[in-house]
């Protein structure tokens, strides 16, 4: 290794904890310190061996278990997932409450229509018609003086 | 997650679909029981469900679900007192390779890394997982923890160094499994 391609102490340091925390990979890399870590690398052997190492050991930790298979999981977990969606794409919600007042009303009225006794309207017109007859038929100059009449 | 809110099965699904085997790992790797994570990844769902009709546009879900997961791991470890796991319960894995030998090269593989693993304190376990399997950038992964990112640096290098030491005994073997 030539004296240009080893790392001064500082960034021996600083690369050795850089890739400690973050390993080899570049997508691991915070951004802020990926043009700095790329220099050292470009122009240092020492640094890209440094690097190697580091990726052998994130090459390992990927052979661990990272996801268990949870198939089975997605049914239990959906059961109780939010069920909002047929009530708040029903297109008559704005108008189900004016219909079914409408509808009450009409039925009330037919009821009423179907239920009152016969008698009940026969007794009204009869006793209208009495008063009409009444009132016709009663001479109503006895009552007031001639000259008042006219 | 609007979706989620208004009740679309897709949008659950799909969401469920993308994140419970990673919340179940980072849950399984902290506590070191199989149904006990999938309690925690179930509960954490469940909270995101009751949670969706108040959802902040700007809030991130996954970093959200992985905070509650952490959370509920930390109760779980908390409540059993219980640190260290079996491997048995960590090796159940889907193995692509078609040949039987290499199939089991590589479960070796991965019960000796597992075991370096679970040997690690805690909160190196859980730095580890968030960003070297979940790729979370350093800022995300320190916000699920709840700690700075030098806190997380901190237990990232412990762990690494604590993982490259015991698994150097393996290394030859290990990586020459894989080819």
């Amino acid at each position: 290794m030539t004296e240009k391609s080893l790392l001064s102490a500082q960034d021996r340091e600083e690369l050795t904890f850089f890739l400690d925390c973050y390993g080899g990979y570049e997508h691991h890399w915070p951004e802020e310190n990926r043009a700095y870590i790329l220099g050292l690398l470009k122009r240092s052997d020492e640094a890209r061996q440094l690097r190697q190492q580091a990726i052998e050991l994130d090459y390992l930790l990927d052979h661990a278990l990272a996801e268990p298979a949870c198939d089975h999981l997605y049914s239990r977990i959906l059961a109780e997932a939010p069920r909002l969606a047929v009530q708040r794409s029903w297109s008559f919600k704005d108008i189900w409450r004016p219909l079914s007042a409408l509808a009450t009303a009409t039925a009330f009225g037919l009821f009423l229509g179907t239920t009152t006794p016969t008698w009940l309207h026969e007794q009204d017109t009869s006793e209208v018609q009495e008063a009409y007859l009444a009132f016709s038929t009663t001479d109503f100059t006895e009552n007031f003086l001639e000259g008042d009449l006219n | 997650m609007s979706r989620v809110t208004q009740g679309d099965p897709f949008a659950c699904r799909n969401l469920v679909q993308h994140h419970t085997g990673p919340l179940v790992g980072l849950a399984l790797r902290m506590t070191g029981n199989r149904q006990e994570a999938e309690d925690i990844a179930q509960e954490a769902f469940v909270r995101l469900w009751k949670q969706s009709p108040d959802w902040l546009p700007q809030a991130r879900i996954s970093t959200w679900l992985y905070r509650v997961v952490h959370n509920l791991a930390i109760d779980a470890i908390r409540r059993s007192k219980r640190q260290n796991t079996t491997s048995d319960e960590k090796m159940e894995f889907e193995d692509p390779a078609p040949d039987q030998q290499q199939r089991i090269q590589q479960r070796d593989l991965a019960i000796k890394v597992e075991t370096a693993i679970s040997q690690l304190p805690e909160r190196q376990r859980t730095a580890i997982t968030l960003v070297h399997h979940r790729d979370m950038s350093n800022k995300e992964a320190a916000s699920v923890m709840d700690i700075s990112v030098d806190a997380l640096e901190s237990l990232l290098a412990r762990g690494r160094r604590s993982l490259k030491a015991t698994l150097e005994q393996h290394r030859h073997d290990l990586l020459g499994a894989q080819s």
